[in-house]
């Protein structure tokens, strides 16, 4: 059987191609994803400051007590500084030989530095001198040794390892996803085109598990041929796409790409697993062939969708669906291509695995055109269409999942992107923004809204931080918003409606939440509440007001000098002014250019460079997601490409025998040229429908609209694209494949 | 091309009895029966579903003895095709029993059949006998290595011999003509020494010459290895290299011939009135048993 199996591989090694490249690639992107993992678990930063300490004391960036889960830690946004004090008492360790005292950045507040390099006396034992300093230390402050060192300067590395691993996490569940069903269905094509060989095996005495295991041999093989090929691009491919994200400031520069064996050999092993389950339902398949099919002229059609797949398909949707409503329910920020994207890609899947009984109905509606435009020919397109619906439906999957996924994918980005902004600029109440290079007069605020014209001017301070007590888990345990106001003008350029206590007695250890908010806390004006800062440190702040807000705010406001303190730049470096209603703009800014052009450094702008700001800050995740889109929809691409061309390479004998009665070779190509119309058609079709299946509904939520938000062109382009790569798809291997005479072609074994 | 050398060689090389005469002993203890290797009793096959069934055998009983040589005949579309899968059990009747020795076929399930086809019984069809990818050694041996035996290289090579293609066995089918590639299937069905050789139309792709040389080597399997051969043709000269004609019309009995000559065959076909030589297209619709 081994035998067999390699004999098959090697002499019929067309009918695999599809299926090889399908495993290369996910492979590849597999490895590529799992260098990224690592990279982000080790997040290696070569010290440059700090290189001659043997270790590094530096305050922990990750707060442990959101409450959420304990392996992703949210990274806090400010600077985590340390007790200077600290440094005596390392220095009197024993087996320190020199220390040296680090500040990276800000002003840090009295008695505090960044980090502390510690130098061992020749000959003591970095692990055990490591011990004794721990031992010292409290639980928010922690030592780094050889290339964690870094950290400690490059504080976004700890940032950007999450981010990066996160994306390389999903890359790697769509790798499988998209592999698993790419090789079942690239395997179930090569059953239906060797359907002969495997029946007339049957009549000689192969037993259906016999079968099984010969489809499940040859493809182990395959795999292992293919994963072993891939390692080499694999190697390249990580380096190459963090490069693309340390470019994009998606991953920190100087943080190092590793790629060691691990991701390596666990990438190989899962694109094994993956390629064998996918083998699972072509070797049930096989197993169902009858030997009496082996003296069948022409190879006859089987049952049009089993029980399994309907079932598997069912599944499938149902996941999809959940996933959908997830998605609607959660919606907002950065978290939405999370559910989103796994919805589209089993929205896709389900709707490929109905391909069989779908493509039927898609191939009724669109006969009358073909046969309209084609005659006779589009009359045969059209037969055979129907005639070979499983082979259809083995072709049409990847098209639907070409479709689905890139239109999917990038209209749930633009439509989540365009609410979001919505929201944003609803928040957003200011009309101009004064900033500074360093520190504001502190009597300029109140000069500001003391002029004409002018409803009100606030400080403005953003950091992130957590409510420790009473408990509370804020939004999926990323931390709250935390915004820093002038008492006076917080009301003017806040969208805040307050509904107890004053905005006006925003002053020291106070803040002001939402109402809502504040019952699910069980607390009201005069209430104390334990806030965890963005620098890791604890403070008091005792309720001075509640509000009511617009949806998806989840903004605590809080004195600006207060939160200025626990910010890693130390103070406000911006104004937010608010017109009076009926007020000109322009002259507006003209008077606070003016005021403002004695002081140095400081400009005056519209409220677009905030919008500009977030839109900055978006085209990260946006980024991330075009990536993402890129890569699936290359492969399903690949996909598509490899099993036409495999199937159309396969009916080299039918189309010789098609021009042995007749048939001119041009009259073949439009034959075929419409059978790929039917399938790109309908292919996307379905692909529409699929996606429209998540769109619909989360652009209704969303943006109250039927349409997603984004340029139709969006569209255009991917179903036009699609539909020019199913007909090169086909009508290329079938022009190949009719060049030689057609008596040859008709006696070819196929 | 069979020359009596190999007529030797075709006996079974190691016990000083011929295999025939083992089996027949074996056979009679276990069953008690005689002399046949299949037996079909009653037996009826239906295709297709309620509106659009085919009555493809309609009742047959009959039996093939061991170490005969049958020939199956009768018009297009008159059942001879699903009388030989349900007597090889590659396909089951819709009623009736199909006795292969003791086996009764009906009451085996895929597995059953698969195993009991691989030891017990030899296939040759039409066409596409080969797997393509396989040379011819490999094609030969593949019933053995699928039942998980070794093949004896010596056994291998002497079949190879027999059908004249020792010095191809490492080629594949592609590099073979029509006629060696169905030399290679008769290897290959002979090779597990089976009960039955079944034989759908082995020469109907084939010049009259190469036609004639497949005839000879299973006559000559059925002669002097005593095996049982049931071959399904149209052609009367083919008939006569049979031991017995079975005559099929309409999925029915229509006839036996003892020791046909092609004169005599071509005369009962003319007799049946069933077809000539050009033959009328098939007569489908008496088959055709229409919804009730
Ligand atoms: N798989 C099948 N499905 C439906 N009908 C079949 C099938 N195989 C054979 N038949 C029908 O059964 C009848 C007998 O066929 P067959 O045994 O192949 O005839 P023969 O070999 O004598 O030409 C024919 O009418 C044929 O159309
Ligand atoms: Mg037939």
């Amino acid at each position: 059987m081994l035998q067999l199996a390699l004999r098959t591989l090697r002499f019929r090694a067309g009918i695999f191609v599809a299926a090889f490249i399908a495993m290369f690639f996910a492979t590849a992107i597999m490895m590529a994803c799992g260098g990224l993992i690592e990279t982000g678990i080790r997040t290696a930063v070569p010290p440059e400051q700090t290189a001659s300490a043997d270790i590094v004391i530096a305050g922990d960036q990750e707060y442990h007590d959101s409450g959420g889960d304990p392996d992703e830690p949210p990274i806090l946004p400010e600077r985590v500084r340390i007790d200077a004090g600290l440094a005596d008492t390392i220095a009197a360790l024993p087996g320190v030989h020199q220390i040296e005292t680090f500040v990276f950045e800000g002003d840090p507040p009295a008695g505090t530095v960044d980090a502390i390099g510690v130098q061992a006396e020749p000959g003591v034992d970095v692990g055990e001198l490591r011990e004794r300093i721990d031992a010292e230390l409290d639980s928010r402050t922690i030592t780094l040794v050889g290339d964690e060192r870094g950290r400690a300067e490059l504080r976004e590395a700890m940032e950007s390892g999450v981010t990066v691993m996160a994306l390389a996490g999903v890359f790697t569940a769509f790798a499988i996803l998209v592999s698993v069903f790419g090789v079942a269905s690239m395997l179930a094509l090569s059953i239906i085109q060797r359907q002969r060989d495997l029946a007339l095996l049957r009549a000689v005495g192969a037993t259906p598990r016999q079968l099984r295991r010969l489809i499940l041999r040859e493809t182990l093989l395959l795999s292992l041929l293919a994963t072993a090929l891939a390692c080499i691009p694999g190697r390249f491919l990580g380096g190459f796409v963090f490069d693309r994200l340390v470019a994009q400031g998606i991953a920190a520069d100087g943080v190092v790409f590793h790629q060691g064996w691990i991701p390596t050999v666990a990438a190989m092993v899962v694109a094994i697993l993956a390629a064998v389950a996918g083998a699972q339902g072509a070797g049930r398949r096989a197993s169902r062939i009858k030997p009496t099919q082996a003296l069948a002229e022409v190879s006859v059609e089987g049952k049009m969708i089993g029980a399994g797949r309907l079932l598997l398909a069912m599944i499938v949707l149902a996941g999809g669906t959940a996933l959908t409503l997830v998605t609607i329910v959660v919606m907002s920020g950065p978290l939405t291509p999370a559910t989103g994207a796994p919805a589209v890609i089993l929205l896709a899947i389900g709707f490929a695995l109905l391909a069989p009984v779908l493509t039927k109905v898609t191939t009724f509606m669109v006969q009358w055109p073909v046969r309209a435009v084609g005659g006779a020919t589009g009359e045969l397109a059209v037969l055979n269409a129907r005639g070979r619906s499983g082979r259809m439906a083995a072709v049409m999957g990847p098209v639907i999942l070409l479709t689905t996924v890139s239109t999917g994918m990038l209209y749930l980005q633009t439509t989540n992107d365009e609410a979001d902004r919505q929201s944003f600029a609803e928040n957003l109440v200011a009309d101009a923004v004064v900033t500074t290079e360093d520190d504001f007069d502190p009597h300029l605020v109140e000069q500001l809204s003391n002029l004409p014209g002018i409803a009100g001017a606030s400080e403005y301070v953003a950091s992130v931080g957590f409510i420790e007590d009473p408990p509370d888990s804020s939004p999926m345990n990323e931390g709250w918003t935390l915004q820093g106001v002038t008492a006076e003008g917080a009301e003017a350029t806040t969208p805040v409606e307050v509904t107890a206590g004053s905005l006006s007695d925003l002053h020291a250890d106070t803040i002001a939440i939402e109402d809502q908010h504040g019952d699910k806390l069980g607390v009201d004006i005069g209430d104390t509440i334990t806030l965890r800062m963005g620098d890791n440190t604890a403070r008091d702040v005792q309720v001075a007001a509640l509000f009511s807000a617009p949806e998806d705010y989840s903004t605590l406001l809080l004195p600006a000098d207060t939160l200025a303190a626990h910010t890693t730049a130390g103070t406000a470096t911006r104004i937010l002014v608010t017109f009076d209603e009926n007020a000109d703009p322009e002259q507006l800014v003209a008077d606070l250019e003016r005021v403002t052009a004695g002081a140095d450094g400081m400009a005056v702008t519209g409220r677009d460079v905030l919008l500009e700001e977030y839109d900055d800050q978006k085209q990260t995740a946006t980024l991330a997601i075009y990536i993402m889109v890129l890569m699936i929809a290359g492969y399903a691409a690949i996909t598509v490409i490899n099993t036409l061309a495999s199937s159309m390479l396969a009916r080299r004998r039918e189309f010789g025998l098609q021009r042995l009665a007749g048939s001119t070779r041009g009259q073949v190509m439009r034959m075929v040229g419409l059978e790929g119309a039917i399938v790109s058609v309908s292919g996307v079709l379905l692909g529409t429908a699929a996606a429209a299946a998540i769109l619909v509904p989360v652009s209704i939520k969303r943006l109250d609209s039927v349409l997603p938000a984004g340029s139709p062109w969006i569209y255009a382009s991917m179903a036009a694209l699609t539909i020019l790569l199913t007909l090169g798809a086909m009508l290329l291997p079938a022009w190949r494949v009719t060049r030689g005479r057609p008596a040859e072609a008709a006696l070819a074994i196929e | 091309m069979c020359s009596s050398a190999r007529d030797d060689r075709l006996v079974n090389e190691s016990s000083g009895t011929g295999p025939d005469d083992k089996r027949q002993e074996e056979t009679l203890k276990k069953s008690g029966k005689t002399t046949d290797a299949v037996r079909l009793t009653a037996v009826r096959k239906v295709y297709g579903k309620r509106d659009s069934q085919v009555v493809a055998l309609d009742g047959v009983t009959t039996r093939f003895d061991r170490g005969t040589f049958t020939a199956v005949m009768g018009p297009s579309g008159s059942g001879k095709s699903t009388l030989l899968q349900c007597a090889a059990g590659l396909d089951q009747p819709t009623t009736g029993s199909v006795m292969l020795e003791e086996h009764e076929l009906s009451e085996m399930n895929e597995t059953e059949l698969t195993e009991l086809r691989r030891d017990r019984i030899g296939f040759v069809f039409q066409a596409f006998n080969l797997l393509p990818v396989l040379t011819v050694r490999q094609n030969v041996t593949l019933p053995l290595r699928l039942a998980g035996n070794k093949p004896a290289r010596g056994r291998v090579s002497k079949i190879l011999d027999q059908v004249g293609l020792g010095e191809r066995s490492h080629h594949r089918p592609s590099e073979l003509s029509g006629g060696q590639q169905q030399r290679v299937a008769i290897a290959r069905a002979l090779i597990s020494d089976p009960a039955v050789v079944f034989a759908d139309e082995p020469t109907g792709a084939l010049d009259t010459r190469t036609a004639r040389d497949i005839l000879g080597l299973l006559r000559h399997a059925s002669q002097a290895a005593g095996q049982t051969i049931v071959m399904v043709t149209h052609d009367p000269v083919a008939a006569s290299y049979a031991d017995r004609v079975l005559f099929l019309a309409d999925g029915r009995l229509a006839g036996e011939l003892d020791s046909p000559t092609p004169e005599s065959v071509a005369e009962r076909m003319t007799h049946l009135g069933a077809f000539d030589d050009d033959g009328p297209l098939p007569r489908l619709e008496p088959t055709r048993k229409g919804q009730r």
